[in-house]
């Protein structure tokens, strides 16, 4: 199935991508989604999806913490410095005064 | 120093004829001669490598030795270093130094191993030639006046390893990232079993599908770096519970002295196009396996031709949602906007490149409400009915062989489409979907001098068959991999 350019806008701003409509038209997703149209054919009736190949005994490990007190170096890599004093990350102002 | 294999240097290292540290001087000379120019690195860490080695060298005295004790390796820069600057090869982490390390490269320096610096890649791993990196192209150190690509996406690793700027390194294998690369730069690369390394701390891709694995010179030396790397993790819930690889660098063969084996070929891969050189060399190899002892026999995998569509679903469909985090809060790039939403959008405009972006596009396309089940899920069910075709497959033969690619490295400023490079995973995406174990192996060199490569697979945790049969060919190709044979000096 083809997608319109208004769709591909729209996953554009679904994933928050700042995308030209001219780089859009040079990306070829029409060309790519064209060709992956060609599973459709395949008959798949009754074939239980496979998600991950792990289909062995996934073991979950204790709820517990392992590596606590770790507030500065997460905060190491924060693009906007000025909460970490605080510890906090900074982020652009979400709500109006 | 520099040609020597793991195994040679593990040796002469015992023998007290060469220590860590002249070792791993040699490869920082190397890297300062070549690294530049081959591009292999995009992070060299000289002082640390001399420090690790001096660590060994204690060790050495002390006959308090580690399995891969002073050998000097590149580490994928898709690996979180603590403290060491881990990029993906993306500017939207050009500046990102991990607090913590990944399980597998904790396991190399529990293991020994030398860290002499982070190799170029694509872009997240994204690519077959490894040019999406924000750093520019590694260099095939193969007819380096030619500027071929040294493969992808570990096509820094397999440079630095083909160039000898590292003795080994690690890879990821999504589609046929370290498998391609390997076949590009006549050395031997593995994509283990899905579950066997741990993926934790290994910047995600496609989470079902990536699989981190060694690259070396040698068949020997692979398994020598798999037993390193290889091992349950709590820390990622779909590593195996039983997960190990154990070798003495020796691997047993598996042909010969009456032995019985059976090796399958894809029959659909018959009508696929390639080479002239790669069939030839396939069809020696296979004669070789036969005059071994070894009983060739023709499997289905009838969908094996889909799995590239399925393929180009399903990880763009995981990479989609695995690079929603890259949102320039808590790491990485941001470039400021009108407000939050305006931010994401510059960010990932600025810090992303245009493959990432268009898979990321294609990923979201495919999830989207609309076609979720018209190609997401209808792709995961084709995976089933591959992987369920290997698993019939291997009822009726031991291991398979095949092609890694169809020919020798390309040029880099090849101009291919996206669906022309895309094809170029042909041979080694269906491995990824089922989750089973495949090595490439130089099987000889082509007319115009330059390496080919094939496959060994097996099923799920077969990963020391695998290799035991790779040894056979590797043994009956004989190239000469050493790194001044391939540089010429």
């Amino acid at each position: 199935m083809a997608f319109s350019k208004q769709q591909l806008k729209k996953f554009t701003d679904l994933i928050k991508i700042e995308i030209s409509d001219e780089k859009l038209d040079s990306m070829n997703i029409d060309s790519v989604i064209e060709w992956l149209d060609k599973l459709q054919t395949i008959d798949t009736t009754g074939v239980k999806p496979m998600l991950n190949p792990a289909e062995h005994n996934l073991p979950c490990r204790e709820d517990i913490v392992t590596e606590p007190n770790m507030r500065e170096d997460i905060l190491a890599n924060i693009p906007d410095k000025t909460g970490v004093s605080r510890g906090y990350f900074a982020v652009p102002k979400i709500m109006d005064e | 120093m520099i040609n020597l294999t793991i195994k040679q240097a593990l040796q002469q290292l015992k023998n007290r004829s060469i220590s860590a540290t002249e070792l791993t001087k040699a490869y920082i000379d190397r890297i300062e001669k070549y690294g530049k120019k081959l591009n292999c690195y995009i992070t060299i860490t000289p002082e640390r490598a001399l420090q690790d080695a001096a660590e060994s060298d204690e060790r050495y005295a002390n006959g308090k030795t580690l399995a891969l004790d002073g050998m000097p390796i590149a580490m994928k820069d898709l690996f979180a270093t603590r403290g060491i600057r881990t990029t993906a090869a993306s500017r939207m982490l050009e500046n990102f130094v991990p607090h913590y390390e990944s399980t597998v490269s904790q396991n190399l320096i529990n293991a020994g191993t030398i860290l002499l610096g982070k190799a170029n890649l694509d872009e997240f791993a994204m690519g077959t030639f490894s040019k999406t990196s924000y750093f520019g192209a590694p260099i095939n150190p193969w007819q380096i006046e030619k500027n071929l690509t040294a493969g992808g996406s570990s096509g820094g690793s397999t440079s630095a390893v083909a160039g000898g700027l590292a003795i080994a390194a690690t890879g990821t294998d999504t589609g046929g990232s370290i498998r391609f690369p390997s076949a590009m730069t006549g050395l031997v690369g593995m994509k283990p079993t899905y579950g066997l390394c741990s993926r934790w701390g290994c910047i995600a891709f496609a989470s079902s599908l990536d699989t981190p694995g060694p690259i070396a010179r040698s068949v020997d030396d692979v398994a020598l770096m798999l037993s390193a790397m290889a091992g349950h993790d709590d820390k990622d819930s779909t590593s195996a519970p039983d997960a190990h690889f154990e070798t003495d660098g020796e691997l047993k063969p598996i042909l010969g002295d009456g032995k019985k084996l059976k090796v399958g070929i894809i029959k659909e891969f018959n009508n696929v196009e390639i080479s002239a050189d790669m069939k030839k060399l396939f069809e020696q190899r296979i004669a070789d396996l036969k005059s071994m002892g070894a009983e060739v026999v023709e499997v289905s995998i009838p969908n094996i031709l889909d799995a590239l569509a399925a393929y180009y679903i399903i990880a763009p469909a995981e990479a989609s949602s695995n690079l929603a985090r890259y949102d320039g809060m808590r790491y990485g790039l941001r470039v400021e906007g009108d407000g939050p939403y305006d931010t994401y959008k510059k960010t990932r405009a600025a810090g992303f490149g245009e493959e990432v972006q268009r898979r990321m596009l294609i990923g979201t396309a495919v999830l989207s409400s609309e076609s979720y089940e018209v190609y997401f899920m209808q792709a995961a069910r084709v995976r089933r009915m591959i992987a369920d075709s290997f698993k019939s497959a291997f009822e009726q033969c031991d291991l398979i062989v095949c092609p890694s690619s169809a020919g020798t490295a390309m040029p880099l400023d090849s101009d291919l489409t996206p669906l022309e490079y895309y094809a170029l995973d042909l041979f080694t995406v269906a491995m990824n979907l089922a989750g089973i174990p495949a090595a490439s192996v130089p099987c000889g060199l082509a007319e115009n001098g330059l390496p080919l490569g094939m496959q060994v697979v097996g099923p799920r945790f077969s990963d020391m068959c695998v290799l035991q049969l790779a040894k056979h060919i590797e043994t009956a190709a004989n190239i000469d991999n050493r790194p001044t044979t391939i540089m010429g000096e």
